[in-house]
């Protein structure tokens, strides 16, 4: 999907490329390459993630949520795993210290978004959740404002490794009013479970569901503001 | 004619571990260059610097005052311990300022001393920590602006910032060669030892000895500190120092890289819109700048008194 996409585009790891410079700069380049698919890796999560809240959103619990819960897992482990090689190439003579800094600040605060959406997920899976239909359309429109703002950060993200920091100030604030939006989605959610007629320890459950959906704005929030601050810092 | 060469060597070996520092110290202390190649490159880099431009500050220095092999030795012994006292007063040292101060120690006793030469050493020696500070002042605003319109990539800036370093590394040590190798080839000089190429090959090889050997835990530590400057300030600070120490390398006046770094880090400071200036860091300089020739030209002068001495019975 997307990763066919930018293959078949040369790719975005293709645009960070330096020529001439490879020779002298190869743990560089595999680092660029790395964070690039790293990258990937991290928006396939959060698609996996949309996917499966559709499915269970529209279809309830099944095999279908089973399999987008081993695709996101799938994906976030692979996230995991190219982010602890990023971090081993970073500590063996790869790029200025504080290059390393800001990277690897940026790794954890995105890593911190893909967690929560595979924790959510799996939340539904392991505690067989079932919500009430008239939380639906609710649900649905606080995973739809959710992947909005984790698909301005990764555009975020990848402008700033293409060095096209100039709209990421703007992308951050898109992040803020999106994050902004799942609040109030959230709250009206709450607001109606806590005065619905439910049990209270499945309002406590619920809330736990709701809350956690809206937490992976809260930290996309958070990553877009480190995003921020490394493009700021970069100018002299 | 031992005494000469043992004294200039082991000044140049401590020239060469101490000032390696100012132009790789960066590179190797933030771990992107190996230690072993950056020594390999700033012993190169100063031996070329040595041998094609190290001529004219041989010059300066060999015509202070004429030396024997025995003055020459004397000079070296007073220069080599001022340094040593220096350095465990942990001020700036200057193995220019002290050669130079031991040098005029002889040449007071002796009673020829070239007041026309000296005059120019010292003008240098007050424009070096200056020359610095305003060249860094000037092209770190310069620099920015080039650099922030360029609007590379975050690995592209790297990759740019990390190759300055290095370029500039390996130009500092080329006007560490040329600027700093008259200290030690103008003590091999003294009474004729050796020819000027001669002197200017086994100073530039002292040097460079001293930057292989021991110049490892001064770059980390001195590179651990500029670095909290930033990347793009070291390089500036590197840059400002190695022009400055070139242009007196041209004039022909061993200075001070130790004085022109810190000059370039205040530079930098003050382009960087800093209000305060560390008071300690001027008070250094100007205890360093005055101690050093002093200490070394009274040691020199001992010495000369002392070797002279004759028994009357």
């Amino acid at each position: 999907m997307e990763r066919a996409r930018r293959s078949a585009e040369g790719g975005q790891a293709a645009s960070f490329r330096m020529g001439i410079g490879d020779i002298f700069f190869r743990r560089q380049k595999v680092i660029e390459e790395r964070l690039a698919e790293y990258l990937d890796h991290w928006w396939e999560c959060v698609e996996c993630f949309q996917q499966g809240m559709y499915k269970y959103l529209a279809d309830g619990l099944g095999e279908e949520l089973d399999f987008h819960y081993a695709r996101v897992a799938k994906e976030e482990s692979k996230g995991d795993e190219l982010r602890r090689s990023i971090e081993v190439e970073l500590f063996t003579r790869a790029l200025l210290p504080e290059s390393r800094g800001d990277i690897l600040r940026i790794l954890e605060s995105l890593d911190l978004v893909i967690n929560r959406a595979e924790s959510t997920i799996r939340q539904l899976v392991i505690e067989r959740l079932e919500v009430e239909s008239w939380m639906r359309p609710g649900l649905s429109r606080l995973t739809e404002v959710t992947v909005e703002t984790c698909k301005t950060l990764h555009l975020a993200a990848s402008h700033l490794m293409r060095g096209e920091d100039g709209p990421i100030g703007k992308m951050t604030h898109r992040i803020e009013e999106a994050e902004s939006r799942c609040d109030h989605v959230a709250e009206d959610l709450l607001g109606r479970v806590f005065a619905s007629d439910l049990d209270l320890s499945r309002k406590l459950q619920l809330k736990d569901f709701v809350r956690r959906i809206a937490t992976i704005s809260d930290r996309a929030e958070s990553a877009g503001d480190s995003l921020h601050i490394v493009s700021i810092k970069r100018r002299v | 004619m031992i005494l000469p060469v043992l004294g200039g060597a082991y000044l140049g070996w401590s020239l060469g571990a101490n000032d390696a520092s100012h132009v790789f110290g960066t590179a190797v202390a933030s771990r992107m260059l190996r230690f072993g190649t950056a020594a390999v490159l700033c012993s190169v880099f100063l031996l070329v610097g040595a041998v094609l431009q190290g001529r004219e500050g041989i010059d300066t220095l060999s015509g202070l005052t004429a030396q024997t092999a025995l003055t020459a030795g004397l000079a070296a012994i007073a220069a080599a311990l001022t340094i040593t006292m220096m350095t465990v007063l942990k001020l700036p040292i200057s193995t220019s300022q002290a050669v130079v101060g031991a040098i005029l120690g002889i040449g007071v006793m002796q009673g020829e001393l070239n007041l026309a030469g000296l005059e120019k050493v010292v003008a240098c020696w007050i424009g070096t920590p200056i020359g610095a500070m305003v060249l860094a002042a000037v092209l770190y605003p310069a620099l920015a602006l080039i650099y922030n319109r360029l609007r590379l990539g975050m690995f592209r800036q790297d990759a740019l910032l990390r190759t300055g370093l290095i370029v500039v590394g390996c130009y500092g040590s080329y006007a560490l060669g040329a600027n700093n190798v008259a200290n030690v080839s103008s003590l091999f000089l003294g009474g004729g030892l050796m020819n000027p190429f001669e002197a200017t090959l086994l100073g530039g090889g002292c040097i460079a000895l001293g930057v292989l050997t021991f110049s490892r835990r001064v770059m980390d530590t001195v590179g651990k500190r500029v670095i909290k400057l930033d990347a793009f300030s070291s390089l500036v600070v590197v840059a400002a120092e190695a022009v400055t120490v070139h242009i007196y390398a041209m004039v022909g006046v061993p200075v001070s890289t130790s004085q022109a770094v810190i000059g370039a880090v205040l530079g930098v400071g003050i382009a960087r819109g800093s209000r305060s200036v560390r008071l300690r860091s001027l008070r250094n300089i100007g205890l360093g700048w005055v101690l050093t020739p002093a200490i070394a030209c009274c040691l020199s002068a001992f010495f000369y008194v002392i070797a002279h001495l004759r028994y009357v019975g």
